[in-house]
């Protein structure tokens, strides 16, 4: 089992004793605070899933916990579609999901809709940050961050719904600048944590152990280029990676990983654009990309064919697709709406 | 093989939901690429467009035949040869 993403929380007799619509005096659970801190800490996302009338929120914040909460859920509806819900905004899978409730039907029946979920007993709230399944496995800046880099997310969302008109505006308003750069020693527990955390946007699905990701690192003909991405609302950290196999005449990515946070916002077009400049400036014909089709990263063999690259189909096989751009001097295609600064160091604070 | 009208008017339906201006499904051109300077769609827009499309006729698109996003006329012929009759 992986580790989870997010934990999401019941609120009566869970997050706090009682039920807030019948007894205003109700009080949180001793230490919810530091349990709900050091989840948050370890990169993992708290929100919530609760049956109750919208006002349950304003206890919430009475009792000043509503910063450690994305997401929240609170209606009448079956806490199955409220999980789902949560995941899809997080774009997480279910298997990285914790629900957390009191009461043995919710959490059977969320068990019986979503069996990838995990589910505990509010019973047990004060060990579920030891579990092993909450420990940080890759201890990164952008892990640690990852809760923050969620409320950061949420406000943008938050943004784009009132944002009338075209995507493109939105996108515009955002500020994206990416720093793409050949990734050096400092980079490699971001790239393990994204070789292993990533699903959906993870061109082969081949997870490389710790030990092969530094083998490539160290190899002659492999390497590692990385980008980070800034927008007016925070830093993203690194999050797209792409492995390439060296040839005298020819690029090959081995493995392309964008991380799920950033998806949709054209920073895959824009990684893979910077690598056709790099191969033709490394004097380069030709940028292959190998693309093994999994259940979950159909987009990525889209994004290929919609930049220019045409499936080889004598490299290809049953096993794996090659899909190959011809670098005649235009680099692929990018979109206009994330500025590309290259090599050179991202400033401390991009955005003041 | 599927009726061809009917295909039509769902792909339609379903490209100009998928386009950020929300055009009239009618208006939307038969021979530009579906992606990018053609009709607009990106990755994620059109991975949405791919797995309505499989939903909805229940057909598979490989990414042998990526080429049927070339056009909305391209896509018609893959679907209507490949679905079966109308929505059951």
């Amino acid at each position: 089992m992986g580790n989870i993403k997010c934990v999401i929380w019941d609120l009566d007799n869970t997050i706090w004793e009682g039920t807030c619509l019948e007894d205003e005096s109700v009080r949180v659970r001793p230490e919810i605070r530091r349990v709900l801190q050091d989840i948050h800490n370890r990169g993992i996302v708290n929100s919530i899933a609760s049956k109750n009338e919208p006002i349950a929120l304003e206890f919430v914040e009475k009792m000043g916990l509503s910063e450690f909460f994305v997401y929240p859920h609170v209606n009448w509806e079956p806490k199955e579609d409220n999980i789902r819900r949560i995941a899809e905004t997080l774009n997480i899978g279910l298997d990285a999901v914790a629900f957390v409730d009191d009461n043995p039907f919710e959490r059977e029946s969320v068990k019986a809709v979503l069996p990838e979920v995990r589910t505990y007993d509010a019973i047990d709230y004060l060990r579920i940050p030891d579990l092993p399944e909450m420990q940080l496995k890759y201890d990164t800046p952008e892990a640690r961050a990852r809760g923050r880099m969620y409320t950061d997310e949420a406000a943008r969302k938050e943004m784009e719904n009132e944002h009338e008109g075209r995507k493109e505006t939105f996108f515009q308003s955002l500020q994206m600048i990416a720093y793409p750069r050949l990734a050096n020693a400092e980079d490699l527990g971001r790239i393990r944590e994204l070789a292993t955390r990533t699903n959906q946007f993870n061109s082969t699905g081949i997870r490389y152990s710790d030990e092969e990701i530094g083998e490539f690192f160290h190899s002659d003909d492999h390497e590692f280029h990385i980008t980070t991405l800034v927008d007016k609302y925070g830093d993203y950290g690194r999050c797209g990676v792409a492995l390439i196999r060296k040839e005298p005449e020819a690029w090959n990515i081995e493995l392309l990983l964008v991380s799920c946070r950033v998806a949709g916002r054209g920073l895959g077009s824009t990684f893979l654009s910077y690598l056709t400049e790099e191969a033709a400036s490394a004097g380069c014909k030709i940028l292959r990309a190998k693309y093994i089709k999994t259940d979950r990263n159909r987009q990525i063999g889209l994004l290929y064919k919609i930049l220019g690259f045409n499936k080889d189909k004598e490299l290809s096989d049953a096993e794996a697709s090659v899909f190959a751009y011809v670098l005649s001097g235009t680099p692929a295609p990018r979109p206009e709406w994330i500025a590309v600064e290259r090599s050179s160091e991202q400033p401390e604070d991009a955005h003041g | 093989m599927a009726d061809r009208e009917w295909v039509e008017k769902e792909l339609r339906s379903i490209i100009a939901a998928g386009m950020p201006d929300k055009p009239d499904p009618a208006s939307i051109a038969a021979n530009v690429p579906i992606f990018r300077e053609g009709l607009g769609l990106d990755s994620l827009s059109g991975l949405r467009l791919l797995t309505t499309i499989e939903e909805r006729f229940s057909v598979y698109i490989d990414d042998d035949d990526f080429d049927v996003f070339d056009s909305l006329q391209k896509l018609i012929d893959f679907v209507a040869e490949r679905a079966e009759g109308k929505e059951s």
